[in-house]
């Protein structure tokens, strides 16, 4: 199970969700990429805490593999925002230290999933735009007050009310 | 101005704020449930960019990167692992020299035949460089673990004795030393040896090694 090509299978097999969750941690698409390779690069040169780990599922009679590898992702993912100083790991919108730790991959997951559901259902439209021009194309909120021809503070309100029905969103599903 | 409000000209300039002002705003609950809110809005919207733009294609490309890369490391150990075989090599031989001028002055006569004697000694106590960290082999002859993290070589070592390793605390995992390990000896022994080093207190109980 040493083999390149059986590192290659699981490398095939589980580097969608190994990048999603280095993405959903770090929000930043070449460092999660770098985080998986450095993963794989690992097991390539030393596999036998992976042996050890299909030995244990092999004996438990469950496939423990990619709990493994994901394990290494959120643990790389880990070491990568502690090293950044309080005002980088805002900058990058890190979550905050306890809830990094605490959450599962397969809770930020769904959480992940309801939000985007919660994002395509947002009104009125300037709400939806905003999330999308600052979450996803990086814009800054003074860049969207000038789009929209707007104040700052305009637009935090926008921002705010965005917000407070995703938060609605999250908390009324989580309870269902 | 409310809180939020705050935090978010806040983020919009996170440099501009001390560490300390970031705690202190974000012990307000308020502003850490808006701030994680963010956070996994933003997490959110990467999960789904993952799903779009991780196709079977990039993941092709990324596998062939860590190919390329992990082969390039390859080479560049085993040719640092040549060098530094030399450089014991040489070591060895200077040694030998040594061994021998100083034999030499105390036994001129029979200097000849006493260099010729640490020679073949020299020789057949040759070391083997510690192969890596890849093979699970045990060797018979003495192993060198040279600048080689303690939370590697324990593990290899204890394997062979069966027995198994506990790190009491984080810091001594990390430990590097050289130490030579004859496998040929008693645990006891190389336990022993461990405890030669200051910084290591090392225990053996009942097929356990306890490290401190």
């Amino acid at each position: 199970m040493t083999d390149r090509r059986d590192i290659e299978r699981l490398f095939k097999q589980h580097y969608r969700q190994m990048y999603r969750l280095a993405a959903m941690l770090l929000h930043d698409d070449a460092e999660s990429k770098d985080v998986v390779h450095d993963v794989f690069a690992q097991l390539l040169i030393d596999s036998r805490s992976l042996k050890e780990r299909l030995r244990e599922g092999a004996t438990a009679g469950k496939d423990t593999t990619q709990a493994f590898l994901l394990t290494c992702v959120r643990n790389r993912c880990l070491n990568v925002m502690r090293n950044r100083k309080i005002q980088e790991r805002i900058q990058r919108l890190y979550l905050l230290d306890l809830e990094t730790t605490i959450l599962s991959e397969s809770q930020l997951r769904e959480e992940a999933e309801r939000l985007s559901e919660g994002i395509r259902q947002l009104q009125p439209p300037v709400c939806h735009d905003i999330i999308l021009w600052h979450f996803r194309d990086g814009l800054t909120f003074s860049e969207i007050a000038r789009r929209l021809q707007v104040s700052e503070t305009t637009v935090y309100k926008h921002l705010r009310r965005a917000l407070e029905s995703l938060r609605v969103q999250l908390k009324t599903q989580e309870s269902v | 101005m409310n809180k939020t409000d705050l935090l978010l000209q806040m983020m919009e300039h996170p440099q501009a704020y001390s560490a300390d002002e970031w705690q202190q705003i974000l012990l307000d609950d308020e502003c850490r449930e808006l701030y994680t809110l963010m956070s996994k809005t933003r997490s959110a919207i990467d999960a789904a960019r993952a799903e779009e733009q991780i196709t079977d294609q990039v993941i092709d490309e990324e596998w062939q990167k860590l190919c390329a890369t992990t082969h390039q490391a390859a080479r560049h150990t085993s040719q640092f692992r040549k060098i530094a075989a030399s450089v014991i090599g040489v070591l060895i031989v200077s040694g030998i020299a040594l061994a021998a001028m100083h034999i030499a002055r105390q036994h001129q006569e029979q200097k000849a035949m006493k260099v010729a004697d640490t020679t073949a000694a020299a020789n057949s106590s040759s070391f083997t460089l510690h192969p890596s960290l890849t093979e699970d082999t045990v060797a018979a002859q003495p192993v060198i673990y040279d600048n080689i993290p303690l939370e590697k070589m324990l593990p290899e070592i204890a394997a062979h004795y069966d027995v198994k390793v506990t790190f009491a605390n984080e810091e001594v995992r990390a430990f590097r030393f050289r130490f030579v390990w004859n496998p040929q000896q008693g645990i006891e022994q190389v336990v022993s040896d461990l405890n030669q080093f200051e910084r290591l207190r090392v225990t053996l109980r009942d097929k356990e090694i306890t490290v401190e």
